[in-house]
């Protein structure tokens, strides 16, 4: 069964067929995740809650974009959602601690936790989302926008003062770090 | 200073330090890619799915039995004032007219007075 069927099965409830999809999305969901919100924990949890939307919305996908685009868009949404109601009563130290949890994850499996990360983790999520979504998956300033309900061009700011702020980070990473990069 | 094809050296700085910032941006995210993600199995899938499945059924019945009862709270009030109290039906009838039209016609006055 190809994923077009799959979808089509899903659509009428077929639980096994949500099941496949998922399996086969599940990695590539958690991975970006992690990605954009630099904590494992809240990946997983983001992930968990993407798939229960799916469940729920799976009559709204009309098929034009890639199934993993619908979901990478639904993942994105709920994380800023997610991001904005916690704003106030988080802490800027669990931020750190979630990246550095991430960092010591990475290099217990031997994987090093290079300067571009740490500059990337850095960064705040309306910066770091649109230029992993630009550089990293490739997506087009258009998709980005819609996927983060934002204009184009606004996109593209973002990427640019995004890129601009690592490039920052990486060549003087012997000043402290500074005012402009903050999660 | 400008080249030939008239771009400033500084400029051809700039695009290879953005070209070396995506690059190295891209080379930790690969490394952050590469590392093994615990995928639950088929049966966790499906539960999941169930579950989900179950949860919408459940919020459909009570949106779908408090519809129902407020429309018959609604519907049985009417039927009750319209052959019980046929001034207070009426009487009330005009009431809601007249408030819909004073809302409607404030409504457009504000839009008018925006412009």
């Amino acid at each position: 069964m190809d994923e077009k069927d799959l979808i089509n099965s899903a659509k009428k409830g077929d639980h096994r067929s949500f099941a496949v999809l998922f399996r086969n999305h599940y990695p590539l969901l958690v991975k970006y995740l992690m990605k954009i919100t630099m904590n494992p924990d809240i990946a997983e949890e983001i992930a968990q809650g993407t798939m229960a939307k799916c469940v729920e919305k799976i009559h709204l996908f009309n098929g034009k974009s890639k199934f993993s685009s619908w979901l990478i868009s639904i993942a994105t949404n709920m994380y800023i959602d997610q991001h904005r109601k916690k704003k106030r009563e988080r802490e800027w130290n669990e931020g750190e601690a979630a990246s550095r949890k991430l960092q010591w994850h990475m290099e217990s499996k031997n994987e090093e936790w290079t300067d571009a990360l740490a500059a990337l983790s850095r960064l705040t999520d309306e910066m770091r989302i649109p230029v992993i979504l630009k550089h990293y998956y490739g997506y087009s300033y258009d998709e980005i926008g819609e996927i983060l309900n934002i204009a184009a061009g606004t996109a593209k700011s973002r990427v640019h003062h995004g890129l601009l702020a690592v490039r920052r980070e990486l060549k003087v990473d012997e000043k402290p770090k500074g005012n402009l990069i903050k999660r | 200073m400008k080249n030939q094809k008239g771009i400033s050296s500084k400029d051809e700085k700039m695009d290879k330090e953005f070209f070396d910032t995506i690059s190295a941006i891209n080379n930790g995210l690969d490394k952050l890619d590469s590392m093994d993600t615990y995928v639950p199995d088929d049966k966790w899938f499906e539960q999941m799915v169930l579950n989900q499945q179950e949860i919408q059924k459940k919020n459909y019945r009570r949106e779908l039995a408090w519809f129902i009862l407020s429309a018959v709270l609604i519907l049985s009030g009417v039927i009750f004032t319209m052959l019980e109290l046929p001034i207070l039906f009426f009487v009330l009838q005009a009431v809601t007219v007249a408030i819909t039209a004073i809302y409607s016609y404030k409504g457009v006055q504000k839009q008018v007075d925006s412009r």
